[in-house]
């Protein structure tokens, strides 16, 4: 009977240390308990704006990829080496730079803009 | 000169750097005249189109030497211009005379060798004669731009 006692009593001491063990076991597994705990929530809502932010920036990627691509279609290789191309941000000057096809008062058919310092006139035969 | 001139509109006239003026000579006999006229005739319709047609002649040049009437205004419906309009120009006067005052011109200016190129610009001015790579052409540019 002692005997079953002392085991008895051992056991109860033993549930009464139990609680103390998963205190200590928690902290190194606290980690766990908490991303457990939180992660519906913590992990979900950040996770959600990143997607949300990775969308934005994607978007925002496209959109300035884009702009370029639309200024060379409007006028070819105007904006390859530009800094606004490099830098993906909307280029102010395509419009007025864009080349122009026209007649000279003399004449003679020109291509470029009219503000351009510099006019090279081509003296050729087409044969 | 198609091959330096895409380099050149490509890195310069898109730039904003250079407007190219192309002036026709006329050295080698009626086709001379006929191409000029084909592509001036097309200005006549659009600027544009003038440019269009002087690519497409310059592009084939080995063709156009032995070209009929026929090959012009095949040269014009490929090219999207109203047939009759460019007929009407083709076989009229204005634009031939037109072209035959800046061929004179141009000799009066001491163009003697085709091709010639003129950059002029407020820092001063440069010639080249004979066909030119790219480069020598973004260099004539560069000196002279402000």
């Amino acid at each position: 009977m002692c005997m079953r006692r002392f085991l008895l009593g051992l056991l109860l001491l033993l549930a009464a240390c139990a609680p103390a063990a998963g205190e200590t076991g928690a902290p190194a597994s606290s980690p766990v308990v908490m991303t457990a705990t939180t992660a519906p929530t913590a992990t979900t809502a950040p996770a959600a704006t990143t997607v949300r932010e990775s969308a934005a920036a994607t978007a925002t990627t496209v959109v300035t990829a884009t702009a370029p691509a639309g200024g060379e279609q409007g006028s070819a290789a105007a904006t390859a080496d530009s800094p606004a191309a490099a830098t993906g941000e909307p280029e102010p000057t395509a419009a007025p730079s864009s080349p122009i096809a026209g007649r000279n008062d003399d004449g003679t058919f020109f291509y470029g803009a009219a503000a351009a310092p510099v006019t090279l006139t081509d003296y050729s035969d087409f044969l | 000169m198609l091959g330096a001139e895409r380099d050149i509109v490509a890195n310069h006239v898109t730039a904003g750097e250079v407007r190219l003026v192309f002036w026709p000579i006329l050295d080698l006999g009626p086709n001379s005249l006929n191409a000029a006229t084909t592509a001036f005739c097309a200005g006549e319709q659009d600027p544009a189109l003038f440019w269009a047609a002087h690519d497409l002649l310059f592009a084939n040049q080995g063709e156009v030497y032995g070209a009929d009437r026929d090959y012009f205004l095949n040269v014009a419906a490929g090219l999207g211009l109203d047939a009759d309009a460019f007929a009407a120009c083709y076989d009229g006067d204005d634009v031939r005379a037109q072209l035959v005052d800046l061929d004179a011109t141009r000799r009066q200016q001491g163009i003697n060798q085709r091709p010639t190129f003129a950059l002029v610009s407020d820092a001063g001015t440069r010639r080249l004669i004979g066909a030119q790579p790219y480069d020598t052409f973004a260099a004539a540019i560069t000196a002279l731009l402000p």
